[in-house]
This record gives C-alpha cells, sequence and structure tokens, in this order.
C-alpha cells in the first residue's frame, strides 16, 4: 500500500473512458493522451502457460477477423460492460502503461472511469475491480451522460437543464442534468456496434454476400447516414458471396445504409422521447429552448442531429470532437473533485 | 435586427455577418430560420448580431452556428472562427470557490516543483537503503562462516585464497593466502608459528589437528607431499597421540585439500563415510572446502556451476555429469591422483 502511494507521486491522474468500440484516456494537464481500440490480441499457447497477450489497441483491431486458429482477437467489452474481466485489465494495465513515460516506476495512478447510467452494481463493480487490477491507486467511477456533459461545455453546475445524447460502440445513454445531478438517465445498448451488425445483415439480406465486421464499420464511417440528403454517396466493397462461395464486389449507396440503420436509429430515438416524457416540466421547457446535445462517436454519423431534430422537433446540437467529450468530462470531473473536496459527480457506487 | 440591416461592403468578419447575407439572399426571414431549427427568433438575431451572451454555453453557440450554416448551405471553412464566450453569466456558489482554488490547483501533483522534490526524497531513502544494506552484508559474510552446526563440521566455508593446509610436509602454522608454496621450507616441522587471522582460526582448527600428527614423521618426507597423502587408516598406526579419542578424530581429519567453489546456484547433497551429511543449495561465489571422512559421496544439482580444486589441481566434475547432474564418490585414489 505504501509502495502504492509512492509510486502514485510519478504517476498522473487519469481519465478513462472505457467504451466498447474505443477506449480513451485523458492525462490531467496534458489532455487525450491514447485513443486505441479496445481490443485485445491473445495468443494460446499450451506450452508456454496458457493465454499471452501480443497485441494491445489499434494493432489488435488489425488482426480482427484475420488471425490464425493460436491468435483470438478479442473486444474484452460488449454493451458497455465487461465481458471478460481479466483481459479488460490487462487491455488497462498496458494503456496505463503506454500513457506513463516514466519506466522506473510502475505507474499507480488515480483513475477516474466512465461507467454507462445502466449499467447494474455487479457490472460496476467489475469496472472498478478491472482497473484496480490493472495497477490504479484509487478508482473512481461517474455516470458516462454526466462526464459528456462535462466535457461537452454543457452548464452542469446551473440549476437549469441540459440534455445530452451519448451515442457510444455498445451503448447510447441519454440524460437531463441540472445542478451537478442526473435528473433522469436512460440508457440503451444500441450504439455504433448495432450499427455495424445492421449494415451485415442489410448486405447479407440484399446482396446475398458475406462482409465482415470491420468492412461495415468502413461502409458506415464511409457513406453513413441517418437522414436522407441531397448528396448520395457511393462506395466499392469485396464480400463473400454465399450463393457461390467466392469473393465478389458490389457497390453500396448511402441511401441503402440509410435504409440498413433504420431499425437501431428507431431505437435511439424512442430513448430520447420517453426521456423527454419524463422529465420535470421546468426543465423541460429548459431543453425545448437550448436543445439536445449529441455526443459519442456515433454523433459522428452523418445527419444524425437532424434525424434527431426532426424526430423531436427541438433543436439538436453535435458537441465539438463528439467522441472524446467522455475522457475530457472526467477529467474536468477529477478536477473539479479535488478543487471542492467533494464527489459531486460520482456514482454511488464508488465505495463497496 | 431587421433583414434590412445593411453591411458596409468590407469583408465580413464575424460569423453573425456571413449568416445574415447569405439570409437575405434566399430571400428568407429571420422566422423561417428559427422555424426550421426549431429556435427562438431572438437566438437568431442574438447569432446574426454576434451577440452571445444570451446563449447560455458555448457548445450551443457553435452548435447553433453550425446548424444554420449547413442550413443555407454554407461550408463552415468560410465561417470564421467564434469568438470564445466570457464566462458563464450564472454566478454559483461554486464558481466562487473555483477561483480561489485556482492557486492550488496549479500546484498539484504533477507539479514539476513537487515531482522534484519527491525525486529528491526517493533519492535519499534509495541511498540510507544502500548505506543500510552495506552494513548488512558485512554481517552476511561473517555469519557465513560460522552458520554451520558442529556435528557438521566436514565441510566448512572457507576463503577462496586459503590453500591446503593438510599436507604432511606442512606445519600447524596458519596458511595464510598466497604463502603457500613457501611454506615447507620456511617453517619446516618446528611450530613454533601461530594462527595469525582470528576468522580463519576458528574455521581451521579441525585442519591443525590433522596436520599434527604428521609433524612427527621424518623431514625427509616433508618434501614428498604426494606420497604422504595416504589414506587415513594409514596413517593413523603412525600417530602416538595420549588421548585416544582425539586421535580417532584427528585420523577423521583429511589430509587432502578438496575446495569447492559455485559459480551458479546449486543443490548439493554430500555425505562422507561416517555419515555426516550436507544438503542444501549453495549460492553463487560460495567456497567449501571438504574435511570430512573419506570417502564423500557427491551429488550436484548443477554441475556446470561447480568447480572442484584437489590438492590445489583443478578436478574435471563433467565426466560424471549427465544431464546437468554429477553423481560421483571421491575416495583416496582419486585424491591421490
Amino acid at each position: 500500500m505504501m509502495f502504492r502511494r509512492l509510486r502514485g507521486l510519478f504517476s498522473t491522474d487519469l481519465s478513462i473512458d472505457l467504451g466498447t468500440a474505443n477506449t480513451l484516456i485523458y492525462a490531467r494537464g496534458q489532455g487525450i493522451v491514447l485513443n486505441e481500440p479496445s481490443v485485445v490480441a491473445i495468443r494460446y499457447d499450451a506450452g508456454r502457460g496458457g493465454k499471452r497477450t501480443i497485441a494491445v489497441g489499434t494493432e489488435a483491431k488489425l488482426m480482427i477477423g484475420r488471425t490464425p486458429k493460436k491468435i483470438t482477437a478479442i473486444r474484452p467489452l460488449k454493451e458497455g460492460v465487461i465481458a471478460d474481466f481479466h483481459i479488460t485489465a490487462e487491455m488497462l494495465k498496458n494503456f496505463i502503461n503506454k500513457v506513463h513515460e516514466s519506466k522506473i516506476f510502475r505507474p499507480s495512478p488515480r483513475v477516474l472511469v466512465c461507467v454507462p447510467c445502466g449499467s447494474t452494481q455487479v457490472e460496476r463493480r467489475a469496472i472498478k475491480e478491472s482497473a484496480a487490477g490493472a495497477g490504479a491507486r484509487d478508482v473512481y467511477l461517474i455516470d458516462e451522460p454526466m462526464a459528456a456533459a462535462i466535457g461537452a461545455g454543457l452548464p452542469v453546475e446551473e440549476p437549469s437543464g441540459s440534455m445530452v445524447l451519448d451515442i457510444g460502440g455498445g451503448t447510447s445513454e441519454v440524460a437531463i442534468i441540472s445542478l451537478n445531478g442526473i435528473v433522469y438517465s436512460n440508457s440503451v445498448r444500441i450504439g455504433g456496434d448495432r450499427f455495424d451488425d445492421a449494415i451485415v445483415s442489410y448486405v447479407r439480406r440484399n446482396y446475398g454476400t458475406m462482409i465482415g465486421p470491420a468492412t461495415a464499420e468502413r461502409i458506415k464511417i464511409d457513406i453513413g447516414a441517418a437522414y436522407p440528403g441531397t448528396e448520395m454517396r457511393q462506395i466499392e466493397v469485396k464480400g463473400r458471396n454465399l450463393a457461390e462461395g467466392i469473393p465478389r464486389s458490389f457497390t453500396l449507396n448511402s441511401n441503402e445504409i440509410l435504409e440498413a440503420l433504420q431499425e437501431p436509429l428507431a431505437g435511439i430515438v424512442a430513448a430520447v422521447k420517453v426521456a423527454l416524457e419524463e422529465t420535470p416540466p421546468e426543465l423541460g421547457a429548459d431543453v425545448a429552448e437550448r436543445g439536445i446535445v449529441l455526443t459519442g462517436g456515433g454523433a459522428l454519423l452523418r445527419d444524425i442531429e437532424k434525424l434527431v431534430q426532426e424526430e423531436t422537433a427541438l433543436p439538436v446540437v453535435v458537441a465539438e470532437d463528439p467522441m472524446t467529450c467522455v475522457a475530457r468530462g472526467g477529467g474536468k470531473a477529477l478536477e473539479m473533485m479535488e478543487e471542492r473536496g467533494l464527489d459531486l459527480f460520482l456514482t454511488g457506487e464508488h465505495t463497496y | 435586427m431587421s433583414p434590412n440591416n445593411s453591411y458596409p461592403d468590407s469583408e465580413p468578419n464575424l460569423p453573425g455577418q456571413i449568416l445574415s447575407q447569405s439570409r437575405q439572399a434566399k430571400g428568407w426571414k429571420e422566422s423561417d430560420v428559427a422555424q426550421k431549427l426549431h429556435l427562438n427568433v431572438a437566438i437568431i438575431q442574438a447569432l446574426e448580431n454576434d451577440q452571445y451572451e444570451t446563449i447560455p454555453s458555448q457548445v450551443f453557440v457553435n452548435g447553433y452556428i453550425r446548424n444554420y450554416a449547413n442550413l443555407l448551405g454554407l461550408d463552415m471553412a468560410q465561417i470564421p472562427s467564434i469568438p470564445k464566450l466570457a464566462t458563464p453569466h450564472v454566478i454559483h456558489p461554486h464558481t466562487q470557490t473555483k477561483s480561489s482554488s485556482n492557486i492550488n490547483q496549479e500546484i498539484g501533483s504533477n507539479h514539476i516543483l513537487i515531482r522534484i522534490i519527491n525525486w529528491l526524497i526517493v533519492l535519499v531513502l534509495i541511498s540510507s537503503v544502500v548505506l543500510w544494506w552495506q552494513g548488512q552484508f558485512g554481517w552476511d559474510n561473517f555469519n557465513n562462516h560460522i552458520t554451520y552446526d558442529s556435528a557438521i563440521a566436514p565441510i566448512e566455508d572457507y576463503p577462496e585464497s586459503v590453500p591446503t593446509i593438510s599436507d604432511p610436509s606442512t606445519t600447524p602454522s596458519v596458511p595464510i593466502p598466497g604463502t603457500l608454496p613457501s611454506e615447507p621450507d620456511k617453517t619446516g616441522p618446528s611450530n613454533n608459528s601461530s594462527p595469525s587471522h582470528p576468522i580463519t582460526d576458528s574455521i581451521l582448527a579441525p585442519a591443525l589437528a590433522i596436520a599434527m600428527p604428521s609433524t612427527t614423521k621424518s623431514s625427509s618426507e616433508n618434501q614428498q607431499s604426494k606420497p604422504s597423502n595416504n589414506t587415513i587408516k594409514t596413517n593413523l598406526p603412525s600417530t602416538n597421540h595420549q588421548n585416544s579419542q582425539t586421535a580417532n578424530n584427528q585420523t577423521d581429519k583429511p589430509n587432502h585439500s578438496v575446495v569447492l567453489k559455485f559459480l551458479d546456484a546449486c543443490w548439493v547433497n554430500i555425505k562422507d563415510s561416517k555419515g555426516t551429511k550436507l544438503t542444501r543449495t549453495m549460492k553463487k561465489g560460495q567456497k567449501h572446502i571438504l574435511t570430512g571422512a573419506l570417502p564423500y559421496k557427491l551429488l550436484f544439482g548443477n554441475s556446470k556451476a561447480v568447480k572442484i580444486t584437489i590438492n590445489n589441481k583443478p578436478f574435471d566434475i563433467q565426466k560424471y555429469s549427465r544431464g546437468g547432474i554429477a553423481k560421483f564418490t571421491l575416495d583416496a585414489s582419486i585424491l591421490n591422483q
């Protein structure tokens, strides 16, 4: 314990957005220092003590779908929560070591981890213990929408309602915040991964061709749209034709992807509508006047703000650099916590 | 601001002016834009007048301008950067504490000064640990010599430089490291020299006893070291000691020098003819002299790490080594070779 504190003197406080798709780390006083996919490549080697981590992050993501039998590229988080505890701890340890320059002392930072507001106590505890297992000295948890709101620069301290919609890789969170607290929050397990799955199913159904999740993600980023636009985009992709069994090339356009994404997008819009229904009228009026702020990687989907705007008839804006909002907000929350000596933003699960 | 409000012909340098001009070019009213963007007309006017104080946060200002520009079909690159908003206009109790605590925040745990002080503290701690360790190390060295049980006397820790002592030609005097080759000539059979080293004194006590009987031999034998390295039994009758018990003990003491030197960690199991055993793991750099009764049964777990010297001559252990483990018996015939 004493050594941990000593090592802590040489460690920087970190805010970690442990996302299903990407993990971002914000170091206090330095900004975003790491933004890598939440992927770990494991080699199974019976002769050398079983599992061994061979790559983490971007390097591991390149291996997805391209691995031999002995190697598996794993995404240890599913739908915003930990699916594989040990591999998550291993990945976090690797990332924490990566962001610390000092190699003399093993880092032992204070860590604030952002968790989905819909996660259970068991899931929160798993995240907390995973971070502790990765070498963190103290672990604090914060609700993702709260961190997203702080990161986006919403006036969370004011006695007025701010609505934030954070669309992540595994979950979408919607919350109404006022006076440093969450008044209402809702989490749906729909995110970027579901968009990819929807594209894969659409292509299989309509083209009789199988594409991988990496290709689906590329299609989403390049031509994906959430609202019909004037401009039509096209992309040529290759996949395995199910009838012939050989790779074939074909062209997809943005309207097809829009059609493919209808179901998951409807789920997100429904969650926003439910949140507006549940919002107290005074706060609802504030939201109606100012609008909804979109954060998370999902907010980068083309015209998604238009979709939410048209569906809710409220102004909708996308935050600056939406992908990093949660991590930046966590970092700001750490600073605010230290300034005031209060854990204003932390969830109720920070002690156990 | 009215739609008819005109701007100078100079290049507009604020986003509001560009938005307003584009809107007027399209013939739209402010209320049309407000309806399409689901915003109040007051907010549209504030945006066009570049008066952002009424808008609660920077994120909304940026977002509204981006949405407005998209609606007008403008590229965001054409819009000048939006000036930063002043601090929030709502006075909150927390904001006061924030400003006062900024000083504390500046000198946090990440501050260079704090880091330098931390490093200095750690250096002081490390140096004090090193000093303490050096003190401990001295003790360890000393203790190494006296850790053995007297019942397991045949094997003793011994400094490397201490040479063979049991040659019949040598005197009872304690050999000083490095002086051995000249000793037989200098001292001869006389017993007038005394142990000179306090630590080696205790270690060499059994060896002195061995050397004693052999001094009764003729001086002619002194020149022949090897023939006198007979087995213990052959020496036994020649001894003429008063105390038979002592004599027996003396016969058990060897008239040879077997020095073990460990180049690396090695597990050993050594047994002499009396059944006295030594079983332990030797550390790198340790040296031992076997002083038990012949023959010795030796077993080394890591034969490559062991260097044996018999009567100052290197002994090849590798011929007994199988898979790194060496097991063999050292008897008089080998010792006399």
